[in-house]
């Protein structure tokens, strides 16, 4: 037999061959073990690929605009596809894109719009003093049941203003503000839920500006948002995930 | 204007069902940023409806609304390439690795999806439709619009890859 390739290897393994061509492939392997050795090279079980992509799925956002006639939305589809036509998607997806509708706000989402509320005179002012910040961040670590004591919610770059006790669906969510070395409003987030899960950093670009990186261990979610660049959002999520890598 | 209603009633059920796919394929598709797959998502989703009347009911939806997607996207990377003055890559399909593997800043809890998302674009999306989507060689040449060949070559590849990945060799 002359030597298979790699693309015939490949559809054999898939099962694309005809039995008779896999039953001619099966009797040379027995013989030759360089063949045998070639096929081993590029058998990956493809079979449980799809459970690890369905990991993607639960990641698709919640698309809100109705796919209904009635809506003005999509009355106006074929204008925008001429419009994407004249100007490439990105400004007509923009000007299509409706807000994500309360029901199916996720914590991110709900965060995110918070913080695009804020600006550098947001927390500019605010210098507690310590017992100020204790007083703040009791309440919220027990409500929680995380230890947010000051080694725990300090990381190099940031600067410390406050601490909110807020609640995502009843269950409670800390956000505590801070500013970076720019003077850019950054908020690092907990929330406690009620299932389990471990994930590891995740980042992601919100509303083409917002730069978030997302964690989960155990029953909590975490969260590291702001307007600042991506880098520095994976290196403030690196900083806060080791200070609680002991949970 | 009726048929067209018609088809654009069926198109619109379709996208429904399939939205969360279609939006994996579109992130895929871009590389894994998330904008962009959004961005794509919906200009796919306005396209096929201003399509409508071309679509074959009883046909596979998902794919050509996947054939779609790809074409927007690669006549966007080509508007980028041309407005940084970068020229036109009529290859369509690039064949270099998307990124380096970082167990850092992989995106996703499981190790085998942020292997195939390291694999060059071609390879990946040549997985997705062939051995997550369950589309014959075929079928995946068609909606990447490549030959049959190319397809099976970068099923090869990637299959070489992810099992030296998984340290299986």
């Amino acid at each position: 037999m002359s030597k298979l390739s790699d693309e015939k290897i490949t559809a054999y393994l898939d099962g694309a061959l005809s039995p008779e061509e896999v039953l001619h492939i099966d009797e040379e392997r027995a013989l030759d073990r360089e063949l045998d050795q070639r096929i081993r090279q590029l058998d990956f079980n493809v079979a449980t690929l799809g459970r690890d992509f369905d990991e993607m799925l639960g990641q698709a956002p919640h698309f809100t605009f109705e796919l209904d006639e009635q809506k003005p939305v999509w009355r106006g589809a074929a204008m925008a596809a001429s419009i994407i036509a004249m100007f490439g998607f990105g400004f007509a997806a923009a000007t299509l894109t409706k807000p994500v509708s309360h029901e199916n706000l996720s914590w991110v989402d709900a965060v995110a719009q918070y913080q695009m509320l804020y600006r550098t005179a947001s927390l500019k002012d605010l210098n507690p003093t310590p017992e100020q910040r204790k007083k703040q961040l009791s309440p919220v670590a027990a409500k929680l049941g995380f230890d947010l004591s000051q080694a725990k919610i300090s990381v190099n770059g940031l600067e410390y203003k406050n601490t909110n006790l807020l609640f995502f669906k009843d269950m409670p969510l800390a956000q505590i503000a801070y500013l970076d070395k720019q003077n850019r409003p950054v908020s690092f987030c907990i929330i406690k839920r009620k299932k389990n899960s471990v994930t590891d950093i995740k980042t992601r670009t919100l509303n083409k500006q917002m730069q978030v990186a997302e964690w989960s261990r155990g029953q909590y979610g975490f969260l590291v948002i702001g307007n600042v660049d991506k880098q520095e959002i994976i290196e403030l999520a690196k900083q806060f995930k080791a200070l609680s890598a002991d949970l | 204007m009726f048929i067209k209603k018609r088809r654009q009633a069926i198109v619109r059920q379709e996208l429904r069902k399939i939205r969360r796919r279609l939006w994996r394929f579109c992130l895929m598709r871009t590389n894994g940023n998330y904008t962009d797959a959004d961005d794509l998502f919906q200009a796919t989703a306005l396209r096929a409806l201003d399509k409508a009347r071309q679509f074959t009911p009883g046909s596979r939806f998902d794919n050509w609304a996947y054939a779609i997607a790809t074409s927007i996207w690669l006549n966007e990377l080509r508007s980028r390439n041309i407005r940084l003055g970068e020229g036109v890559d009529d290859t369509g399909e690039t064949d270099i690795a998307s990124k380096e593997m970082d167990a850092e800043t992989n995106i996703f809890a499981s190790q085998v999806l942020n292997q195939v998302m390291a694999l060059p674009d071609g390879q990946k999306l040549a997985v997705l439709l062939v051995y997550v989507e369950g589309n014959t060689y075929n079928e995946a040449a068609k909606v990447l619009d490549v030959p049959v060949g190319t397809i099976m070559s970068r099923l090869a590849a990637a299959r070489k890859k992810l099992k030296l990945w998984a340290g299986e060799v």
